[in-house]
């Protein structure tokens, strides 16, 4: 009872036992917005491929597989996955404006499956918006304003329209005025005003030279024949039709995403009636005319392939059970197709998760996390010593007190209780500083690094390192409740060898002490 | 005084039998008390007389179980404090903590309040001390009332919210009386009470201290190097150099003062 009487009269007449509350809260909140933003990005990280790319990937790279309609029929009806979607990756040259050339990662994708297993619809960046963006503190993006103030040439009159012919992938030949595959190229890929990674700057440029008037690239590839030998380059001029901006920077740096036929034509993936032996002009005698006829050319009829499919399973579901779900109807489409023509490629299918397909980056980062965390952890112990030696000062200081206490009937464990409850609440009152101040730093973190930048050209988020464009600036319940736990305990063990001092002061010379 | 009578024919409540207590000071040891022997009856006001160095508030520690006598060695035995024939030194760490909350009080000499809280509360953190969390809240108002009550009999009932630094020595020295007796003790030990004091404060502590002899029921053992003091006493004993030397059973108001 006393002890709380006199923890609080300590707590709000001395200044000592704030400095200690104050480094328990620096302390607490260095760890808390380390592990916030690390953790962050780790998370991040495992939850950014189902952005572009769904739960699981199942695939044979390069030559690719056959059958995968019947693949995705068998997905779609498990009870735990929603939806598939087939692609075509490959690598390929982006010919550019001016002469340039930018190296990507090309996905062929069937736009509305893709966007059923993926975030893709989000992904793309041109589109009408009501507010300006983060970083258009002047209002400039021109998605704030009508389509009409850019675009004054016949095609697109709108954002929404802009917006659909990147949903669709699909634009409208000028000529022929037919419907034609489009490309959606990374937002950083055009290289067009955005000169510093992360820095997605309103422009009206890119809009101006690609999206009213049909603006094209030159999308070259290189094909292999079924041995993975490199066949001779295809290239396709196609129409840009918007760009993405998913927030992962290899996708928004390295990658454009095109209709599926387009890159099955391309690599020849299409399926259809192939020749084997030509026929050409060898003149054989029809056994039944008994007549001179050109011997026909052989020919075999071959299904159109794929090399992934995109998995998506139901929400909330764990990732092995998603991942369980799809080998079962992987392994029963293998067995009902592997004795097809060219059903021995399903022999080389693979399950991959995103966090499988990045697993040693995955391993580094948790790593590095748990390294950092080690290390300021580490520093943080400067608080307990901190503590420790503040309490030791007031022990000193209130030796007197001790010695009251003691004659009036206090035992040596009340009055070490005394001192490590006053640790106890100096810790309460640090930890929820430390969290109320790491909250408003996370939450905040993106706006205060933007000011750092600009105010005093400090960049420490590098996308193109740390490969997303935002700096994570959620706070985890769970972490923020250990960490306020370690500030107390810190708090404690701090006061420990001050309160057990106290506890085992001789009275007789506490009363004396001057 | 009245209560002479009454003591005579009682058990002595407090017994402190050739008490021996030596200090290190570095490598030297310093005897202090060197086999002291004091008796106080039930209801007695017994003053210690002796000069600085004497011992005299040694043995005011030793009797209110702050400190212990020595230990017994080398044939000589440490002696023995009493309380009600009960020797404090068999006492556990637990009941003799009790003791010092319940059964003796002590008033210092440098006032000894606790300068962070306020008059009411210097004088509450006893019976916090004793009851604990849950004893306290049963019986808060009971407690209040008691220590609003020994307030007001010594003079401070309109500072009960002033903190310490914003009284009077005397007035601080009567805050330590009201918080020694909250708990009603049957011993009250003041150390020097009126030595920080001008003659007036010091009356008037006395005189409080006198009040709460409670009809007689409570025993004061008083320490003072001051005769006038002493004389306020029922019996005055006077210590030199570690042993009594003289006891007298003369006491009260004027009396003493031959001592």
């Amino acid at each position: 009872m006393y002890q709380g009487l006199l923890t609080r009269k300590y707590l709000t007449r001395k200044i000592m036992p704030l400095l200690s509350a104050v480094a328990v809260a620096l302390c607490t909140a260095m760890v808390l917005v380390t592990w916030s933003v690390m953790g962050g990005f780790l998370n991040t990280l495992l939850t950014s491929g189902r952005a572009m790319m769904g739960d699981v990937k199942i695939e044979v790279s390069g030559v690719g597989f056959p059958y995968y309609d019947d693949l995705i029929e068998r997905l779609e009806a498990h009870p735990d996955l929603v939806a598939a979607a087939p692609a075509v990756e490959w690598f390929g040259q982006i010919g550019l404006p001016y002469g340039r050339v930018a190296q990507a990662a090309v996905w062929g994708v069937d736009p509305e499956r893709y966007a059923r297993v993926t975030h893709y619809s989000d992904a793309l960046h041109w589109r009408p918006i009501d507010t300006p963006t983060r970083r258009d503190t002047e209002g400039a993006d021109p998605r704030l304003g009508p389509a009409s103030e850019y675009f004054t040439g016949p095609g697109v009159r709108s954002w929404d329209s802009v917006l659909q012919r990147g949903l669709s992938l699909t634009a409208i030949d000028e000529r022929t005025n037919e419907p034609v595959p489009g490309i959606a190229l990374g937002i950083r890929l055009s290289g067009q005003s955005r000169p510093r990674p992360g820095w997605y700057e309103p422009t009206s440029r890119f809009a101006e030279d690609f999206l009213p008037f049909g603006g094209r690239v030159t999308l070259v590839v290189l094909p292999s024949d079924s041995q993975g030998r490199m066949i001779e380059p295809r290239a396709r001029i196609v129409q840009v039709v918007n760009e993405i901006q998913s927030g992962i920077a290899q996708v928004d740096g390295q990658t454009a995403i095109t209709r599926i036929d387009l890159m099955q034509d391309l690599l020849g993936m299409r399926g259809g009636e192939r020749v084997i032996e030509p026929g050409g002009f060898r003149v054989e005698v029809d056994p039944v005319t008994g007549e001179e006829r050109f011997v026909a050319p052989v020919t075999v009829s071959e299904p159109s392939r794929v090399t992934t499919v995109f998995v998506r399973g139901r929400d909330g579901l764990s990732m092995d059970a998603i991942v369980e779900a799809t080998r079962e109807a992987t392994e029963a489409f293998i067995h009902a197709n592997s004795s097809r023509p060219q059903g021995g490629l399903l022999r080389y299918l693979t399950l991959a998760t995103w966090e499988e397909i990045n697993a040693q980056f995955v391993a580094a980062v948790k790593k590095e996390i748990g390294l950092v965390l080690f290390l300021f952890s580490f520093i943080s112990l400067t608080a307990v010593f901190l503590v420790w030696a503040i309490f030791w000062s007031m022990v000193n200081e209130k030796t007197k007190d001790i010695g009251i206490l003691r004659a009036i009937g206090a035992s040596r464990r009340g009055v070490a209780w005394l001192w490590l409850r006053y640790a106890v609440s100096i810790g309460v009152v640090g930890s929820a500083l430390g969290l109320a101040i790491s909250y408003l730093i996370v939450r905040n973190i993106n706006e205060i690094h933007d000011w750092m930048d600009t105010a005093l050209g400090l960049s420490i988020w590098d996308p193109s390192i740390y490969l997303f464009a935002k700096i994570p600036d959620e706070v985890d319940p769970l972490h923020a409740a250990v960490v306020g736990l370690g500030g107390v305990l810190a708090a404690i063990f701090g006061a420990m060898v001050p309160a057990i001092r106290a506890a085992r002061m001789d009275p007789v010379r506490a009363l004396r002490f001057e | 005084m009245s209560t002479l009578s009454k003591r005579d024919d009682q058990t002595p409540i407090l017994e402190a039998r050739d008490v021996r207590k030596t200090y290190r000071l570095g490598r030297v040891d310093v005897p202090v008390l060197k086999g002291a022997s004091i008796t106080a009856a039930r209801g007695e006001w017994l003053a210690i007389l002796g000069a600085s160095g004497s011992g005299k508030s040694t043995m005011l520690h030793l009797l209110g179980g702050l400190d212990r006598p020595d230990a017994s060695r080398g044939g000589k035995k440490g002696g023995e404090i009493l309380y009600k024939g009960q020797p404090l030194r068999k006492m556990g760490a637990r009941r003799l903590d009790r003791y010092r909350a319940a059964d003796v009080g002590f008033v210092f000499q440098f006032y000894h309040l606790l300068p962070e809280l306020t008059v009411m509360e210097n004088v509450l953190i006893g019976a916090m001390v004793l009851h604990g969390r849950l004893g306290y809240r049963k019986r808060r108002d009971e407690i209040r009332a008691r220590a609003e009550g020994l307030l007001k009999q010594v003079g401070l009932s309109e500072r009960l919210r002033h903190r310490p630094v914003e009284l009077s020595g005397g007035e601080r020295q009567r805050v330590a009386v009201a918080r020694a007796l909250v708990n009603d003790p049957g011993v009250l030990l003041a150390d020097e009470p009126t030595g920080n004091l001008d003659r007036a404060s010091g009356g008037e502590v006395l005189e409080s201290i006198a009040s709460m002899r409670d009809e007689g029921r409570r025993t004061i053992v008083m320490v003072t190097h001051d005769a006038s003091v002493a004389a306020r006493a029922d019996r005055v004993i006077e210590l030199r150099d570690g042993l009594v030397v003289q006891k007298s059973a003369l006491g009260g108001v004027g009396r003493a003062a031959a001592v």
